[in-house]
């Protein structure tokens, strides 16, 4: 159980003049309860890989395995394609835009109606959720129109947890979010992965690939170009180089400690605390 | 979706592509018209449709439209084909018949549905061949310029191409925009392909509602961008493309009066070949 990848190609708008290959091949494994980091440039066909998970879009060549499920090339029909949305759950960048409801609480219970819940059932599911993303109960009657850009997205966001799937990918889930509410958000997606639950996220926030994902996938031009821990990626300036990576603040910041004369283990360094904690054996041993 | 690409502009480099906008609207205007010339005989129309789907279809090779997805656009049209003809030989008419126990099928009411659906098929050919031979900013100049002389009577020409303009530039961002909005319903349980005509009508309001916010943002944000940049809808502009007439447009312009000529004067004269020769379907 797992989600896999076999040599998948996928064609935009084959046979006509704007047919464009945005994936070429991908080989991909990814392990039940991790918490794994797509990153590449803008056009490198991350959001075309995710959307294969749960089959929004099928592979012109290949097969995608998500659990029991087979998404595969050769196949006219997804079989039990409802299930597979609710097994793998996909939140889209700038999930705000898919709220339509009277009211929050219902915007988000609308999804587990779909997937066959009670009322009653999915509501609960639905508080539960809002809960978890931090909107308060005083918002649950509001129109999700009157809320504010941030609250509007945690509520988006809410709407996929409360199917309660077990892999749950996220595009770009903290873009456009301020700082603060960035940090609730990941620091929310880690809860949810230390609960079980395999979370795929992509984004462009080199730190928090570092702090928070057990692998990162970097993909280029439709392809894979590696998959690494992110302590080892980031240490490896060649390569970040060669696939145009930029590297974590936080390792630019320790690397130049390091020049300076400190001595520290870069590859222990994930985040501040992880930094300080270096810092200070360094000097101890000083 | 992806029935909708039909029609879309798409860049390649034919003559028809090169063509000055405001040639191939004042072609399509000609040639529409023809299309609805009905001539004195039976015979004598079919005659004339056939030289015009074979004029269309050397039109269409040439900006390079297969005749799969003129089909393709034409599948939707098989229920009113019905329709027309069921209407046609329900009408009461006159002439020589089939009898079908007992019942009255007119040759004319056959001939009447098939005037009709060549006519509909070729209004959408020429329609598609201008559509994807033109960019929409370029076919809405042609439209302001065919326009213009209304300006004299106070019609607000720019302003209602700018509208035109303004629309036809939204399609694909709006196609864009349902087709994001669809997957991630989709992402939460909604099936638009089945289900029951309830689930039906919720999927539509779940793809509807976030279509009209956006829609209605995106204008409001474009009117502010727009007042921001000073935009007065009565205030003398100029183009930074200038449409130009060529010697290809002369020549085509030339092509479709000389067809345009001759059709009329088939018109008004009843000419008729196949009566001549003694034939009469
Ligand atoms: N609906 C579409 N039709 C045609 N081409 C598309 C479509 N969506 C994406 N593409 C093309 O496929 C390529 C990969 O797009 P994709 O959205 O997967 O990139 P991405 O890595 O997610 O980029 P970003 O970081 O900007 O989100 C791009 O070159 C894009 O132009
Ligand atoms: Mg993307």
């Amino acid at each position: 159980m797992s989600v896999k990848f076999e040599n998948v190609s996928f064609l935009y708008l084959p046979k006509t003049p704007f047919e464009h290959l945005a994936l070429d091949g991908i080989d991909l494994e990814i392990k039940d309860g991790t918490f794994t980091a797509i990153i590449g440039h803008t056009g490198s066909g991350k959001s075309t890989l995710v959307q294969h998970i749960n089959a929004l879009l099928r592979p012109s060549k290949g097969k995608v395995l998500v659990g029991d499920y087979v998404i595969d090339a050769a196949d006219k029909k997804v079989n039990k394609l409802q299930e597979l949305r609710k097994y793998a759950g996909l939140v889209f960048q700038f999930p705000e835009y898919q709220l339509f409801e009277e009211t929050v609480l219902k915007d988000v219970a609308f999804g587990p109606k779909n997937f066959k819940d009670s009322e009653q059932v999915a509501l609960e599911k639905a508080k539960k959720a809002l809960s978890l993303v931090g909107i308060e109960e005083s918002l649950f009657n509001k129109s999700p129109f009157e809320l504010s850009g941030g609250q509007k997205r945690r509520v988006a966001i809410a709407g996929i947890i409360a199917l309660e799937p077990q892999i749950l990918v996220l595009d770009e889930p903290t873009a456009g979010l301020d700082p603060q509410g960035a940090k609730e958000m990941m620091s929310l997606f880690k809860t949810i992965n230390e609960r079980g639950t395999t979370v795929i996220m992509i984004t462009h926030d080199m730190d928090n690939v570092l702090k928070y994902c057990d692998r990162a996938v970097v993909m280029k031009d439709a392809k894979i170009v590696k998959i690494e821990q992110p302590s080892e990626l980031f240490k490896d300036e060649e390569l970040l180089k060669e696939i145009s990576l930029e590297e974590p603040h936080i390792i630019s910041f320790a690397k130049k400690l390091i020049a300076n004369g400190m001595n520290l283990e870069l590859s222990e360094i994930k985040d501040f605390d992880s930094l300080i904690a270096q810092i200070e054996k360094a000097r101890s041993v000083k | 979706m992806k029935n909708i690409a039909l029609g879309r502009y798409v860049p390649y480099d034919s003559f028809l592509h090169r063509l000055d906008p405001r040639t191939k609207l004042l072609s399509l205007i000609a040639l529409m018209i023809m299309i609805f010339f009905k001539f004195s005989s039976t015979a004598m129309n079919f005659f004339i449709y056939a030289l015009l789907l074979i004029f269309i279809y050397v039109l269409m090779r040439i900006s390079h439209i297969k005749l799969k997805t003129l089909f393709k656009s034409l599948k939707a049209m098989w229920v009113m084909i019905l329709f027309l003809l069921i209407i046609n030989v329900l009408m009461p008419s006159t002439g020589p018949y089939f009898d079908i126990f007992g019942f009255k099928l007119y040759h004319n009411a056959i001939y009447n549905t098939l005037y009709i659906v060549i006519r509909l098929v070729m209004m959408i050919a020429l329609t598609m061949i201008l559509t994807t031979s033109t960019k929409p900013l370029d076919l809405t100049y042609a439209l302001e310029w065919l326009l213009h002389p209304l300006k004299y009577i106070k019609v607000p020409v720019h302003e209602i191409s700018m509208i035109i303009s303004l629309a036809l530039r939204f399609i694909p961002t709006l196609l864009e925009e349902t087709e994001r909005i669809m997957k991630a319903q989709s992402s939460r349980g909604v099936d638009f392909e089945q289900g029951k005509l309830k689930d039906k009508i919720r999927a539509i309001v779940s793809l509807i509602i976030p279509l009209f916010i956006s829609a209605i943002q995106r204008s409001e944000e474009l009117a502010n961008a727009m007042e921001a940049r000073g935009y007065d809808p009565s205030g003398q502009r100029t183009r930074y493309r200038k449409m130009q007439w060529q010697m290809k447009d002369a020549l085509s312009l030339v092509f479709i009066v000389l067809l345009f000529g001759g059709m009329i004067t088939l018109l008004v004269t009843s000419f008729d070949f196949f009566l001549m020769m003694g034939f009469v379907l």
